[in-house]
């Protein structure tokens, strides 16, 4: 796995890189001393694996998590203890602490490798659509104090409001400092479909559709949400589903 | 004899004796001081005595020092009327039986009522204000003391849990980055391991000391400062100014040192780039000692709200001088230029509050 380093003290960067050269299955691809550089590390590299520590100047690691399109797996490495860690709520979280024990750091990345390679015999069929997210590809949402990594397809939908896009999965739907016309483009279309002006939906959590006024669709969502589809886009989300 | 009872004893005895007295001067107004007069108050004065003495057996018998207020106003009505009565017939009987030339009283029930037992009524209701409001009184003093007592060694608890613990935080970066030394920089790994046992030395010691000096507090935060050092490199630059007058100086264990502490985290940790922590010690006057903790950086109380130790170490210190020095010492934090600064004032001469712990012995 292509990995990358993320921590402000060369001395902390140093001493992980160090404990990594015993596992063979990671390559540490680059370092970098902060989110900035991360940021470009990461657009440019697509690592496989970041190592991020949370505390840093400028940026922290979630904010930088945040902005990012592509979102590597991520082990964080803090001196925080554990309860501290909690307190942010992020799920399906790994985590080293700081001085990090070898035992713990070989279990981290024993379980990084399983979901990896798990992931990647998914990944062989959809591996065409470049520049695009596929379904599971996960971003990274912070609200307050929560976190969440979601992969794709456990969103059932997107909603503009204003300068935000709110994310609906499970039971969540925080906000996001993104533009409905943004995301669009950066999903595939037949996972996620415009429906109207305001709505992305996930095509597979439809349930169930119906005529609606002016040629447009209602669609209910297995959760029991309805929505409507404009006329505009009916006729080609007609056309996605008759495939 | 108690110093209590001994005090009630002399104002039984003074006091009823200033009652027959007055008694005797009302006569002596009227003009019928005789031996017979005398002998009567004699009577009156141990018979006073006696059942007052009486009244406070019935009133410790039956608990009335701890009952409420209106259980016990009925109860000292009917007691004075009780021992009025006794104390009527009492004397009427004597009166009757000894003094011979004296007009009878015990055939003149209306007298009887008049001149005996309404008077000593009153005077042995007077007799159980007086005593319940001693009583009460001594209690309300006792009370006042515990609280006081209380309230003092509530400060010494809360003093106990504001000493500053060593930031965990800090302490496991700091393992972190000896760590990654050992192979780099050996020589350097080991100082930095001595320097560790000294913060911890030092922050143990605070749990058990009030006072340290300027110069072993310096001492910690140049070790600690040191660590941070490891950590940042380049990063961090600092530097003391203190006077060798002031290094004998008293002043509460790991304060500097919180707010060296707080300069790392909320400064020097936030700048990409990092900076400076200068630290100096100065006599504004002939008993105020002022000490500057400035650091690079921009001091947003808003941000610092929200960041998960919310300034707890701030607001901790500031309680410790409080309790330790009351108004006599201040914490200010401003911006500077591109500098925070933290100004503490304290009293040259540390005078501890508890001084009233000696209560006890």
């Amino acid at each position: 796995m292509r990995t990358l380093i993320v921590d402000d003290e060369r001395l902390a960067r140093k001493e992980l890189a160090s404990l990594l050269e015993q596992f063979e299955e990671i390559e540490v691809i680059d370092e970098c001393a902060n989110a900035d550089e991360a940021r470009k590390a990461i657009e440019s590299e697509k690592p496989d694996l970041i190592f991020l520590d949370i505390q840093m100047p400028g940026e922290t690691g979630f904010e930088l998590l945040e902005t990012l399109d592509f979102v590597p797996k991520v082990v964080f490495v803090t001196a925080y203890d554990e309860y501290a860690i909690k307190a942010f709520e992020v799920n399906a979280l790994d985590y080293v602490l700081k001085p990090v024990e070898e035992e713990r750091l070989a279990e981290a990345i024993k379980k990084v490798n399983e979901e990896f390679k798990e992931r990647d015999t998914d990944l062989e069929t959809t591996t065409e659509n470049e520049g695009k997210l596929g379904m599971n590809d996960q971003i990274f949402l912070k609200d307050g104090d929560k976190c969440w990594f979601v992969t794709l397809k456990d969103i059932r939908m997107f909603e503009s409001e204003g300068n935000y896009v709110r994310v609906f999965f499970e039971n969540n739907k925080p906000l996001i400092l993104k533009s409905l016309n943004n995301l669009e483009k950066r999903l595939d279309d037949k996972d996620f479909f415009r429906i109207n002006r305001k709505f992305i939906v996930n095509l597979k959590e439809i349930n169930h559709i119906e005529p609606w006024f002016n040629g447009g669709l209602q669609i209910k969502l297995t959760t029991g949400e309805t929505l409507e589809v404009s006329r505009r886009q009916a006729s080609r989300f007609k056309d996605l589903l008759s495939l | 004899m108690s110093d209590e009872k001994a005090l009630y004893w002399l104002t039984q005895v003074i006091g009823w004796f200033l009652f027959v007295l007055l008694i005797l001067f009302q006569n002596f107004l009227l003009g019928q001081v005789d031996v017979g007069i005398v002998s009567f108050l004699i009577v009156n004065y141990v018979i006073g005595i006696g059942l007052s003495h009486f009244m406070r057996f019935v009133i410790l018998q039956f608990g009335m020092l701890r009952m409420k207020i209106y259980q016990v106003l009925p109860r000292i009505l009917m007691l004075s009327v009780g021992t009025g009565v006794s104390a009527a017939v009492l004397i009427g009987t004597i009166s009757d039986l000894f003094f011979e030339d004296a007009e009878e009283i015990m055939v003149m029930p209306f007298n009887l009522l008049l001149e005996l037992v309404v008077p000593f009524t009153v005077v042995f209701l007077i007799w159980n204000i007086l005593y319940f409001a001693t009583i009460y009184l001594k209690n309300y003093e006792k009370e006042e003391v515990k609280n006081l007592r209380l309230e003092a060694s509530m400060n010494e608890v809360e003093l106990g849990n504001l000493r500053s613990q060593l930031n965990p935080h800090f302490m496991f970066n700091a393992l972190n980055s000896i760590r990654a030394l050992v192979d780099e920089n050996p020589q350097e790994a080991k100082a930095g391991i001595t320097k560790m046992s000294s913060i911890l030395r030092s922050s143990l010691a605070s749990g058990r000391k009030q006072f340290v000096t300027l110069e072993e507090e310096m001492k910690t935060v140049q070790a600690y400062l040191d660590l941070e050092k490891i950590r940042f490199e380049e990063r961090l630059n600092y530097s003391f100014d203190i006077p060798a007058e002031l290094n004998s100086v008293q002043l509460p264990p790991m304060l500097v040192q919180t707010l060296a502490e707080n300069a790392i985290k909320h400064g020097i940790s936030d700048l990409p780039s990092g900076g400076d922590v200068i630290i100096d010690a100065r006599r504004l006057n002939d008993s105020i000692l002022e000490i500057r903790v400035m650091n690079s950086g921009k001091y947003d109380p808003i941000k610092r709200k929200k960041s998960t130790s919310n300034g707890i170490g701030l607001t901790n210190s500031r309680r410790r001088l409080q309790l330790l020095y009351g108004t006599k010492s201040n914490i200010a934090i401003y911006n500077e230029a591109d500098r925070v600064i933290c100004d503490i004032t304290i009293p040259l001469t540390p005078k501890s509050r508890f001084a009233y712990e000696d209560i006890d012995s």
